[in-house]
C-alpha cells in the first residue's frame, strides 16, 4: 500500500508538470493593447461608499473631457489581495488605489510598481501647477521607496489623533493637553468622577499597538521604534526612554483608566460605546467621525488632539491613501492622466465635502470635525503611524510585538518583563529569519 | 426496477424480522419505538439538551432576522431587543445598492452547477471504489481522502497561475470549474464509505437477473445510495455557497461577486466608512435564507430517501 | 447471545457472491472510465498545486518576485517559531478535544432526537448553524459573549455577578473551541444519523425481546452496525478540522486584522503568513512549508485512524 502510494505520487507529479506546461504553451499569447484610450481601475472602495461616489463623478467628468474610457471594479478592500495573484500572470489594472503600506508591501519591495515621478511633474488639468506643487513634498515619507523613487500619489490623508467630545468636556476643548502628565492628570481626574478615560477596541491589536508605538515614537523621535525593531541583537530595549514610554503605558492599564471590557469586546462595540459617551478618549485616525458617527448622541462634537508628549518629539502620526500603477500595466499614461486630473482642486475637494475626509492639498477646505487634526497636518512634522512598522515588519509586528503589547496594556506583564520578552523573542525572530 | 428492490425487500423482511419489519413504507416517518416501562433518567437529561440546543439555535435565527430590519444603533443599543421601527429598507438596500441581487444569481448558478457536477463526476468513481475489488482501491480512496485536509490558502496561488495560462480567470465558470474539482475528494470520500455500507444482496440479485454492471449502478445503486447522495449534495453546495477565499482571489469584476464576497465587502467597508449592521443583517439573511429553505425541503427528502431508497 | 447471532447473520453477505462472476467483471470493467474523470479533477486542482505548494516550500517568495532556493530554511525556521507550535498545539486541541466533544453529543442527540415526533425539525434547527457562514457566526458570538453581552447582561439581572471577560485573551481560545463544537455538531448528527437510520428497525425489536438496555442496544446494535458511517465521519472531521478557518478568523474583527497569534490554528498561520492581516506579510514559502508539516502530520493522523477504525465491512 505504502508502495502504491509512492506510485500514485509520482503519477502525480509527472501529470501536473504535464499540465504546467500545456499550460504554459497555449496561455501567454495575448499582448498588450497598446492604444491608451481605456484603462482599468480596481477600486478599495465600494460602489456606494462616498469615496466611490466622488471618483465616480470625476471617472465622469474624465471620460468626457478626454475620451479615455474607465473600466472601473468597485472592489472592495480586497482589491490588493486580487492584484497580487493577477501579478502571477493574469490581467493587471492600470490603476490601484489603498493604504500606503498596503501598496508598498504588496509591489514595492518585488519591483512590481511604475516610478510616478512623471506624474508628479505633470500639470493639473485646469489649474496652474504641477502635482508635486499641489501636494507638497510633505507627504514624501510615505509615498516614496528607500531610492527615493515615487510610487503612490496621495489623494487622502489620515491624522492619529485622540479624539473626545467637546461638548462633554468643554475645559479640555478650552486647554487640551499637551504632555504626558498634563494627559495623565486628565485621566485621573475622569476616574475620580466615575467616568472610564479610554476607550480601546482591544481585539484589533493595531488599534493597541497605536498607543504603545506613538508612546515609543515620542521618547525616541520619529524611526526610534522602527529602528529598535530592526536591530537583530534588540539591543536597544533596555534603555531609560523606552523605559518611560513604555512605564506611561503600562500606568494606563494599572491606574484603571481603559473603559471596563476593552480586553474582552468585539470591533466596533468599544468605539461605539464612546461615541454614546461611555468613555472620555478614543485614540484613533481621521476616519472616526465617519465610522462612529451613527451611534453618536446628537451634540456630540467631534474634536481632538495630538498624542502628548513624553519628551521633544510632538510630530503628528499619519497615513496616506493614494494611487499606484502596478509595473505591468498596459496603459500607464491613461492611469497617470486620471490621478492628475483627479488632483484638480475641485474635484479634490469632494473627498472633503461628500466623504468628510482630508485631502494631501493644504488649499482645500476641510470637514469641521476634521479641523483639529487638519491644524496638526499642517504645523507639525510627519511621523509614520506605528513609525511604519506594520508595513516594513509586519510578520514579526503581529506574531510578536502585538501579543506582547496587548499583554502589557491590559496588565499581565510589568514593564521588565516586557522587555526581557520582547528582547528575547526578536533576537529568535531575527535570527531564524537567517 | 423499484418493483424489484420492493419485492427484494418484502423477502428479507419476511424472512428475518417478521411481520414486524415491515414498516409502513411510505409514512416517511420512523416508527416510535416502544418503552420498556421504566424511565430512564438518561434520556430525560438528553431531552433537556436537544431542547435547549434547538432553542439556542432558534434565538440566534431571531436574532439574524430581527437585526436585519433594526436601524445599527438600536442593534448595538439593544441586540437582543425587538425592533423599535422596522427599517425594510435595509433589504432593499441591501438588494439593490449593494448588488446582492446580481451575486445571488451568480451564487445560485454557481452552487447548484458546481454540486451537481461534483456528484456526477465523483458518485462513479465511489461506486468502483467501494465495490469493485480491485488491488488500486484502498490506496485511491486513501489518496482522495488526504485531498481534503489541504488548505486553499496554499494551493490558491499555483491554482490562479494555472487558471490565469488559460484564461479562466475573473470567470464564474473558471470558478465552476474550481468548486466542482476541489470538491471532489470530499464527494468521493464520504460516498465511498456510504456505499460501502449498502446491502450487497440487491445488487447480486440485479446481476442474477442479468443487469450489466452499469444499469446495476444506475438502477439499483443510486436510488439506493440516494440519501447519501442528497447529503452529499446539499453540503457541497451550502460550501460552494459560502466560499470566500477563491472568490476573492479569482473574481476580480463586481457584477460576477457571489453573496459571501458580497456580504465581506459590507463588512470590510466598516472600516473608514462606519458599520451598517442593519444592513449587513439583511445581507446576511438574504445568504441564508435560500440555503435553510433548501435544507428543510430536501432535508425531509433524505428520511424519505432512507425509508424508501433503501427499503428497510 | 441473541444479539450475536444477529449480527453473525449481517456480516459477510458479499462473500456469497463467490469467484468472480460475470457481473463482477463487468463492473471491474468500469472501475477506470469511472474513477479516471474524478482522479483526473483530483490531481490536477488538488493535488499539482500542492506539489507545487512543497516546490514552494523550499524557497523564500513574496509570491510574484523569482523564487529563491533556500532549501529546509522554511523547515527549521517553523520548528523554532513559537507562533508556530502555538498553532500547531492548537490544531490538535481542536481536533481530539472539540472532535470529543463533537461525536459525544452528536451521538447522545442522534439517539434522542430520532424518536422525537418533531424529528425533522429538530435536525434542521440543529444543523442551522453550519449553513450560516462562519464569519457571521462569529460576529453573533461576539454579541452574546462580549463585556456586555447577553450573557454577562443575564448573568447580572440574575446574580449581579461581575462581567466575565469570556473573549479576552486567556478566555477567547476556549470560547472558539465551544464555538467549534456548537457549529459543527448539527453535520454530525446529519451524518451518523443518516447512518443510525439505516440500521434496520428488527435489530433494535430483537434486541428489545432480549431484554437489553438501552446502553446495550447502543454498543451492540447501533455502534457495530453504523461504524461504517462513524468512521467516515471521524476522519472528516480530522481532515476537516485541520482546515477550520473563518470562525476563528472573524475574533480578528472586522477591520482585516488577524486574531492573536495566541489563537491561531494551522489554517490562520498559512493565511497570517501569506495574504492576511492588516499589512499582509506575503511569506508564500514558509506559508506552503507549515501546511505542508501540518498535511504530512494530519496524513499520518489519518492512516492511523483509519488502521484504529477498521473493522470488516457490515452489510445489511
Amino acid at each position: 500500500m505504502r508502495y502504491r502510494l509512492r506510485r500514485e505520487g509520482r503519477v502525480a507529479l509527472a501529470f501536473t508538470l504535464m499540465m504546467v506546461t500545456a499550460a504554459a504553451a497555449c496561455g501567454s499569447e495575448d499582448s498588450a493593447s497598446g492604444s491608451s484610450d481605456e484603462l482599468t481601475y480596481w477600486s478599495m472602495w465600494q460602489e456606494k461608499e462616498p469615496q466611490a461616489q466622488v471618483l465616480a463623478e470625476a471617472i465622469e467628468a474624465f471620460e468626457a473631457d478626454t475620451g479615455i474610457t474607465v473600466n472601473v471594479e468597485w472592489q472592495g478592500r480586497d482589491n490588493i489581495t486580487k492584484l497580487l495573484a493577477a501579478l502571477r500572470g493574469g490581467d493587471v489594472p492600470d490603476l490601484i488605489d489603498q493604504q500606503y503600506f498596503t501598496i508598498s508591501n504588496a509591489i514595492v519591495g518585488n519591483e512590481q510598481f511604475t516610478p510616478l515621478g512623471d506624474v508628479y511633474d505633470m500639470e493639473i488639468p485646469e489649474e496652474d501647477l504641477t502635482v508635486a506643487e499641489a501636494i507638497t513634498d510633505k507627504y514624501d515619507m510615505f509615498t516614496t521607496t528607500d531610492d527615493g523613487e515615487h510610487f503612490l500619489v496621495p489623494y487622502e490623508v489620515i491624522g492619529y489623533t485622540i479624539w473626545y467630545d467637546a461638548a462633554a468636556l468643554p475645559a479640555v476643548a478650552a486647554s487640551p493637553p499637551a504632555t504626558w502628565d498634563d494627559f495623565a492628570a486628565l485621566l485621573a481626574e475622569a476616574k475620580s468622577a466615575g467616568r472610564s478615560g479610554i476607550a480601546l477596541d482591544g481585539d484589533i491589536a493595531g488599534y493597541a499597538e497605536y498607543w504603545t508605538a506613538t508612546a515609543l515614537v515620542r521618547a525616541l523621535g520619529p524611526g526610534g521604534y522602527n529602528e529598535l525593531v530592526s536591530d537583530e541583537e534588540a539591543a536597544g530595549w533596555d534603555t531609560p526612554q523606552v523605559r518611560d514610554a513604555l512605564s506611561a503605558i503600562e500606568e494606563l492599564a494599572g491606574g484603571g483608566y481603559f473603559i471596563p471590557g476593552y480586553d474582552s469586546s468585539k470591533f466596533p462595540a468599544i468605539q461605539t460605546q464612546w461615541a454614546q459617551g461611555d468613555a472620555d478618549f478614543l485614540y484613533m485616525g481621521s476616519w472616526a467621525p465617519t465610522e462612529t458617527g451613527e451611534f453618536a448622541a446628537p451634540e456630540f462634537e467631534y474634536r481632538s488632539f495630538n498624542f502628548p508628549t513624553l519628551g521633544t518629539d510632538d510630530s503628528l502620526p499619519a497615513s496616506v491613501i493614494g494611487f499606484a500603477i502596478p509595473e505591468p500595466a498596459d496603459n500607464a499614461d491613461a492611469a497617470s492622466e486620471f490621478i492628475a486630473y483627479f488632483l484638480n482642486k475641485d474635484r479634490l475637494s469632494l473627498i472633503s465635502t461628500e466623504a468628510a475626509n482630508l485631502t494631501p492639498r493644504a488649499d482645500v477646505e476641510v470637514p469641521p470635525q476634521l479641523a483639529d487634526v487638519n491644524e496638526l497636518l499642517q504645523s507639525k512634522s510627519l511621523s509614520k503611524i506605528t513609525d511604519g512598522v506594520l508595513g516594513d515588519h509586519s510578520d514579526f509586528d503581529t506574531k510578536i510585538f502585538q501579543p506582547l503589547n496587548l499583554e502589557l496594556m491590559t496588565g499581565k506583564i510589568s514593564v521588565d518583563e516586557f522587555i526581557e520578552r520582547i528582547a528575547s523573542e526578536q533576537r529568535d525572530y531575527w535570527e531564524s529569519q537567517g | 426496477m423499484s418493483s424489484e428492490a420492493g419485492t427484494l425487500t418484502t423477502e428479507r423482511g419476511a424472512g428475518r424480522g417478521g411481520p414486524r419489519s415491515g414498516r409502513g413504507a411510505g409514512t416517511g416517518q420512523v416508527p416510535r419505538r416502544r418503552r420498556t416501562g421504566r424511565p430512564e433518567p438518561g434520556r430525560v437529561v438528553g431531552r433537556v439538551l436537544v431542547w435547549s440546543f434547538v432553542a439556542f439555535n432558534v434565538l440566534i435565527f431571531l436574532f439574524l432576522i430581527t437585526s436585519s430590519v433594526k436601524s445599527t444603533p438600536d442593534i448595538f443599543d439593544a441586540p437582543w431587543g425587538l425592533p423599535t421601527s422596522l427599517h425594510l429598507e435595509n433589504w432593499s438596500n441591501a438588494w439593490n445598492e449593494s448588488g446582492f441581487a446580481r451575486a445571488t444569481v451568480n451564487t445560485v448558478a454557481l452552487a447548484v452547477a458546481g454540486s451537481v457536477s461534483t456528484l456526477v463526476v465523483s458518485a462513479p468513481a465511489a461506486y468502483v471504489l467501494s465495490r469493485v475489488r480491485h488491488r488500486s482501491a484502498g490506496p485511491l480512496s486513501l489518496f482522495f481522502a488526504l485531498g481534503l485536509g489541504i488548505p486553499a490558502q496554499v494551493t490558491v496561488i499555483p491554482l490562479f497561475e494555472m487558471m490565469s495560462n488559460v484564461g479562466l480567470v475573473n470567470s464564474l465558470f473558471g470558478l465552476y470549474v474550481l468548486y466542482t474539482a476541489t470538491h471532489v475528494p470530499f464527494t468521493v470520500f464520504l460516498l465511498t464509505g456510504f456505499m460501502r455500507s449498502l446491502p450487497g444482496e440487491i445488487e447480486e440479485a440485479a446481476a442474477i437477473d442479468g443487469a450489466s454492471a452499469l444499469r446495476s449502478f444506475a438502477q439499483v445503486m443510486l436510488p439506493l445510495a440516494r440519501s447519501g447522495l442528497v447529503t452529499v449534495l446539499i453540503l457541497n453546495a451550502i460550501s460552494m455557497w459560502n466560499e470566500t477565499l477563491l472568490g476573492i482571489v479569482f473574481l476580480q469584476s463586481v457584477d460576477k461577486y457571489t453573496l459571501s464576497l458580497a456580504v465581506l465587502n459590507f463588512l470590510s467597508s466598516m472600516q473608514f466608512s462606519g458599520a451598517d449592521y442593519g444592513g449587513l443583517f439583511a445581507g446576511v439573511c438574504i445568504l441564508v435564507l435560500p440555503m435553510l429553505l433548501l435544507y428543510v425541503w430536501l432535508g425531509r427528502r433524505i428520511v424519505e430517501g432512507i425509508t424508501l431508497g433503501a427499503g428497510k | 447471545m441473541a444479539l450475536a447471532a444477529l449480527s453473525g447473520t449481517a456480516t459477510r453477505r458479499r462473500d456469497h457472491a463467490g469467484g468472480m462472476s460475470a457481473f463482477e467483471r463487468s463492473r471491474r470493467r468500469l472501475y477506470l472510465p469511472f474513477v479516471v474523470p474524478a482522479l483526473l479533477l483530483h490531481l490536477v486542482f488538488v493535488i499539482g498545486p500542492t506539489a507545487a505548494a512543497l516546490w514552494i516550500s523550499f524557497h523564500r517568495w513574496d509570491g510574484v518576485s523569482p523564487m529563491e532556493w533556500t532549501g529546509l530554511d522554511n523547515y527549521t525556521a517553523l520548528l523554532e517559531d513559537s507562533t508556530f507550535r502555538t498553532a500547531l498545539v492548537n490544531t490538535l486541541v481542536i481536533l481530539v478535544v472539540a472532535g470529543l466533544a463533537i461525536f459525544v453529543i452528536s451521538f447522545v442527540l442522534t439517539m434522542i432526537v430520532r424518536e422525537l415526533r418533531w424529528k425533522s425539525f429538530v435536525r434542521s434547527v440543529l444543523f442551522f448553524p453550519h449553513i450560516v457562514s462562519a464569519i457571521v457566526l462569529s460576529i453573533v458570538w461576539g454579541f452574546i459573549f462580549q463585556h456586555n453581552g447577553v450573557v454577562n447582561t443575564i448573568l447580572d439581572r440574575l446574580f449581579g455577578a461581575e462581567p466575565i471577560p469570556w473573549l479576552n485573551a486567556d478566555n477567547l481560545f476556549v470560547m472558539i473551541l465551544i464555538g467549534t463544537v456548537w457549529l459543527s455538531t448539527g453535520l454530525y448528527v446529519t451524518i451518523i444519523m443518516a447512518g443510525v437510520d439505516r440500521i434496520p428497525q428488527y435489530f433494535y425489536d430483537d434486541a428489545q425481546l432480549a431484554g437489553a438496555s438501552a446502553f446495550q442496544r447502543l454498543r451492540h446494535v447501533t455502534l457495530p452496525l453504523s461504524w461504517d458511517v462513524i468512521s467516515v465521519a471521524a476522519i472528516f472531521w480530522t481532515i476537516s478540522s485541520l482546515k477550520i478557518f473563518e470562525f476563528i478568523y472573524a475574533f480578528g474583527g472586522t477591520t482585516n486584522d488577524l486574531p492573536p497569534p495566541g489563537v491561531w490554528n494551522s489554517a490562520l498561520f498559512v493565511y497570517g503568513e501569506s495574504f492576511g492581516g492588516r499589512s499582509p506579510s506575503y511569506l508564500f514559502g514558509y506559508a506552503s512549508a507549515s501546511a505542508i508539516l501540518m498535511l504530512g502530520l494530519f496524513a499520518f493522523l489519518v492512516v492511523g485512524l483509519r488502521r484504529l477504525m477498521r473493522r470488516d465491512p457490515i452489510e445489511f
